[in-house]
């Protein structure tokens, strides 16, 4: 059992963490429950523009709102570790953050929107239900479902949505990408030396566009006229099934 | 002079710093050869000597990567826009793979000559190292300084980032055309 907070009406929340691993669990509860796990894990408070502050047990969680424009004005629940593993759980259809460095970033159940940063570690995601935007420097991307607009990228890892429902955008220098097209709208996936594998889902038919230097496509559907799949390439080659 | 004397004397800039990193040119340089590098770096160089004049400067070379410098942050981040707007124009018409990742940060960097130096330096190439092909992402520290006045520009938040040898969280955005 670890401390308990309330999340403000409309808030998200972010989790920052330098090398340990971050879980992230949503489940049916109406609090957050934040496992520090082992010493060393810091809830900071603090921020920048103009903020309140909404302090919870520990009085270290920020509610922050950006300024004006077209900047978020939400609270955020922000948890911060420099070392050590954290888990935190929230309640379902949450909109979370992750910041991480080295540790794996696991996010279980089913979130709202979700932005996940990594460098080297591996980021897994189950369901995200809004948008999502994952990008990692060397470590893989793997998410099981995504309803929402699609942005995921990496360096050198390798990316794999099981099922995007909206418009995607997935690239890699050097790593694969394997996408389940389950939706209408346009997917673009943009490699370097990494191949593609595109697996459509539902009865919709995808126009494909293939441009790459020297890699290959293989398609095993059908094409039509339901949706645009766009890829590009340097060396990376295509692979698409389907009805 | 004592070492912290000599601290104080450096001397800084104060302005926008921008990296950009040219996504597959090793891969581009193997398949089609060398001399067709040169000629997609020339590329490079023709659009972004055309649309820095009069706003910044490019600080070096770096490889197949660009460090550039903007005295003024929306100069820098209009600049980074439109050389993606560039880069994806000449990319289709000319089938070249002009996939650049840009990065933009605001801060004091040292001078070293004609060369800068720093923290801030280095956070703006994590912000690079962080962007997919195309894509414009800056620091909070410059959206800070931008956003009230650039028109017809968006800043999603990406959130804070926690970033490999920078001891705090930068908040990044990532910057598209409205509309």
């Amino acid at each position: 059992m670890g401390s308990q907070y309330d999340l403000p009406p409309d808030g998200r929340i972010r989790v920052l963490s330098a090398s340990g691993a971050v879980t992230v669990i949503a489940e049916e509860r109406d609090d957050v429950d934040v496992e520090p796990g082992q010493r060393g894990v810091d809830l900071k408070e603090g921020g920048r523009g103009r903020h309140r502050h909404h302090r919870g047990l520990l009085g270290h969680l920020r509610s922050h709102e950006h300024g004006e424009g077209e900047r978020q004005h939400r609270p955020v629940l922000e948890v911060k570790a420099k070392s050590g593993n954290i888990e935190v759980r929230c309640p379902i259809g949450t909109d979370v953050s992750v910041g991480a460095i080295s540790g794996s970033v696991k996010l279980k159940g089913s979130f709202g929107s979700v932005k996940v940063s990594a460098v080297s570690g591996g980021v897994d995601i189950d369901t995200v239900t809004g948008d999502l935007d994952a990008r990692a420097v060397s470590g893989s991307i793997a998410v099981k479902r995504c309803a929402g607009r699609c942005d995921v990228s990496s360096k050198s890892g390798k990316v794999r949505v099981e099922r995007v429902e909206g418009p995607t955008h997935a690239s890699t220098i050097s790593g694969g990408v394997e996408i389940g097209a389950a939706g209408s709208d346009e997917i673009e996936l943009k490699m370097v030396s990494g191949g593609a594998k595109v697996t459509v889902l539902g009865e919709k038919l995808p126009r494909v566009r293939f441009n790459s230097l020297s890699g290959k496509m293989h398609c095993e559907c059908k094409q039509g006229s339901d949706f645009d799949l766009k890829v590009r390439s340097i060396s990376g080659s295509l692979e698409i099934k389907g009805r | 002079m004592s070492p912290a004397r000599a601290r104080t004397a450096v001397d800084t800039a104060e302005g926008a710093i921008v990296f950009t990193d040219l996504a597959g040119f090793t891969e581009f340089t193997a398949i089609q050869g060398d001399e067709a590098a040169l000629d997609l770096l020339g590329v490079q160089d023709q659009v972004v000597g055309e649309l820095i004049e009069g706003r910044g400067r490019v600080v070096k070379e770096l490889g197949d990567g660009l460090m550039l410098w903007f005295d003024d942050p929306c100069h820098a981040i209009e600049t980074a826009l439109e050389l993606q707007e560039r880069f994806d124009e000449q990319s289709a018409k000319e089938n070249l793979p002009l996939w650049v990742r840009i990065g933009v940060h605001y801060g004091r960097p040292a001078k070293r000559g004609s060369d800068l130096v720093g923290h801030d330096v280095n956070v703006a190439a994590r912000v690079a190292d962080l962007a997919a092909p195309g894509e414009v992402l800056i620091s909070e520290a410059a959206a800070e300084r931008v956003a009230e006045r650039m028109e017809g520009v968006w800043f999603e938040e990406m959130g804070p980032t926690v970033m490999k040898g920078i001891p705090e969280p930068v908040g990044i955005y990532r910057c598209v055309r409205a509309g």
